[in-house]
């Protein structure tokens, strides 16, 4: 394959997947002007693995968001070193939360039944908000989920079903009533 | 999956309004601006899909090439090499085969080449089964798409060779296709005119889209010699090896003689098929059992005419040359040549036309045959 050939396939998936890995930034970070760096940043890296190690990428959608989680993480922590005392005691979980929608420097502009959805992810258990929002909003199967977070699919698919679980009973659709959390 | 698992609409909703959260269009064309850019200053390392795969399933690779090999080396392949549109083995042959062949191919030149011979076998196939009176509106449809595909992948190829001047070897394949599209538009063209049969009838959106493409392939040889000859008159007239041009750099003297020389290696080369095109024509048209249909009589026919246009082009090259006009003399030996190169093709396909209407004829002569001894047999059976 020539390299022109691998430049469109780029441009190609840069088509399809830049508005769902500006998404996924988005609601992670809460900051239009910081998702479109770190959606830009996910693009770039996936380009350096090509260059540098001449990959060849099996799930470049998985691989993708998984790249963009990274992105996300380094920003996340950065953006803590400027409080020390908000790093300590820090769990994994706490840097996989997607962050409020309503009080971030400009609000994210979203009808009313997305915006109530985003809130309710926001409620979760953070160990459950980002394999929902993967899975039922972005559509990634089980398998491209853990290849994503680096968790075994049987951990993922039992993390998607209790987190809608708890999901419907925020929303207060649960009609089993059964305490999730 | 997850939708049925979800009963509740308006979360369902909820999820595809989240999906209609975009970047706007000026966002997503700055983005990839700069992503581009980068991607230029920063090109990607290239590896071989094929040579990762094997790299990965050495073993696998070489057991499954080995059963390959022998379950489909001597039957399968082979049976579908010789394959015509409608057969069974067809697709084989197009989908598989030639795609596995393109894949050792690499260079622009012999890319070139290899999509001129798939363009013209698809004619080459098409003529054989109108000989064999096999021709329908699905296999001529089928065969000019197929036709199509390879011109203009040879097209695209020529196209892309030529970014930053042509080489002589792109003029050379421009040249040979241009020949041999030609002389197929000349033969279908032929074919149409034969005794009326529906198969004849149905040719016509082929035989235009042969002759839309032989019109391009005349354009597109003349483009490819310009941009050959501006080159050129940077590098030095056909001195197209590095050696050639160390040699012409020397002295003016020796550069007029390496072009002359180059020049009439040429002419001599073109002479010769002229020569020897017109003894096989004249051995075909003698001989009374290859001229047995006004088909194959009507491509014959053109041989000459195109001979004699090799010539009259042969003879511009070298008064041209003569007068110093080296550039004029060029072109006008490519014309000799693609001409040559088409009276060839013509005399080729029309000898192999008169054989598989032999061969036909002897099939239905067998046929009859066959029918009248069974009859005969019946005959003596009931006595």
């Amino acid at each position: 394959m020539d390299s022109t050939i691998q430049e469109k396939q780029f441009t190609q998936l840069y088509a399809e997947e830049s508005d769902s890995i500006f998404r996924f930034c988005y609601f992670r970070t809460s900051d239009r002007d910081v998702a479109i760096d770190l959606m830009q940043e996910t693009f770039l890296r996936y380009w350096e693995v090509l260059l540098r190690e001449g990959k060849k990428v099996e799930n470049k959608r998985a691989f993708l968001f998984t790249i963009a989680r990274h992105c996300i993480i380094d920003w996340y922590r950065k953006k803590k070193t400027l409080s020390l005392d908000a790093l300590v005691g820090e769990t994994d979980a706490d840097v996989e939360v997607f962050m409020e929608t309503t009080v971030s420097r400009k609000e994210i502009e979203m009808e009313h039944e997305a915006r109530f959805l985003m809130e309710k992810i926001r409620d979760m258990d953070p160990l459950y908000q980002q394999v929902v929002y993967l899975n039922f909003v972005e559509g990634l199967a089980p398998k491209e989920i853990a290849d994503i977070v680096g968790e075994s699919s049987n951990t993922i698919s039992v993390r998607i079903h209790r987190g809608i679980k708890q999901l419907r009973k925020l929303a207060g659709y649960d009609e089993t009533h059964h305490h999730e959390k | 999956m997850r939708h049925t698992t979800m009963k509740n609409n308006s979360l369902h909703q909820g999820a595809q309004k989240i999906r209609a959260i975009t970047l706007s269009p000026k966002e997503k064309a700055a983005v990839l601006a700069r992503l581009l850019e980068h991607v230029a200053q920063h090109p990607a390392r290239i590896v071989s899909p094929w040579r990762v795969y094997v790299s990965q399933f050495r073993f696998e690779v070489a057991m499954a090439t080995v059963l390959v090999m022998l379950v489909t080396g001597g039957s399968v392949a082979s049976a579908a090499k010789g394959a015509l549109p409608g057969d069974l083995l067809y697709p084989v042959k197009i989908s598989v085969l030639e795609p596995a062949q393109g894949l050792f191919v690499t260079g622009d030149v012999p890319r070139a080449h290899w999509a001129a011979l798939k363009t013209v076998r698809r004619l080459e196939e098409a003529e054989t089964l109108a000989a064999q009176g096999r021709l329908n509106p699905s296999v001529i449809e089928a065969v000019k798409n197929n036709f199509e595909k390879s011109a203009n992948e040879f097209n695209a190829i020529v196209e892309s060779a030529q970014t930053g001047g042509s080489s002589e070897q792109i003029v050379d394949a421009s040249v040979d296709f241009e020949a041999r599209v030609n002389a197929h538009a000349q033969i279908l063209s032929a074919v149409g005119q034969g005794p009326g049969d529906s198969q004849t009838d149905d040719l016509s959106s082929l035989r235009n889209s042969v002759e839309e493409n032989a019109h391009k392939a005349r354009e597109q040889r003349a483009s490819a010699t310009a941009r050959f000859l501006k080159r050129g008159e940077q590098e030095g007239y056909a001195s197209s090896t590095e050696s050639r041009r160390r040699e012409a750099s020397q002295t003016r003297s020796s550069e007029d003689d390496r072009t002359q020389a180059l020049f009439d290696d040429r002419v001599h080369a073109i002479e010769t098929m002229i020569t020897s095109t017109e003894g096989r024509l004249h051995d075909a048209t003698s001989s009374v059992s290859t001229t047995t249909s006004s088909v194959q009589e009507g491509i014959l026919r053109n041989v000459p005419e195109t001979l004699r246009a090799a010539e009259d082009a042969l003879k511009e090259a070298r008064q041209r040359q003569d007068s110093g006009d080296a550039d004029k003399a060029y072109s006008a030996l490519l014309d000799s040549e693609s001409a040559a190169k088409q009276a060839d093709t013509s005399l080729e396909q029309g000898l192999r036309w008169g054989k598989e209407k032999d061969k036909e004829k002897k099939e239905n002569e067998d046929s009859k045959q066959r029918s009248g001894d069974r009859q005969r047999f019946e005959g003596g059976e009931g006595d």
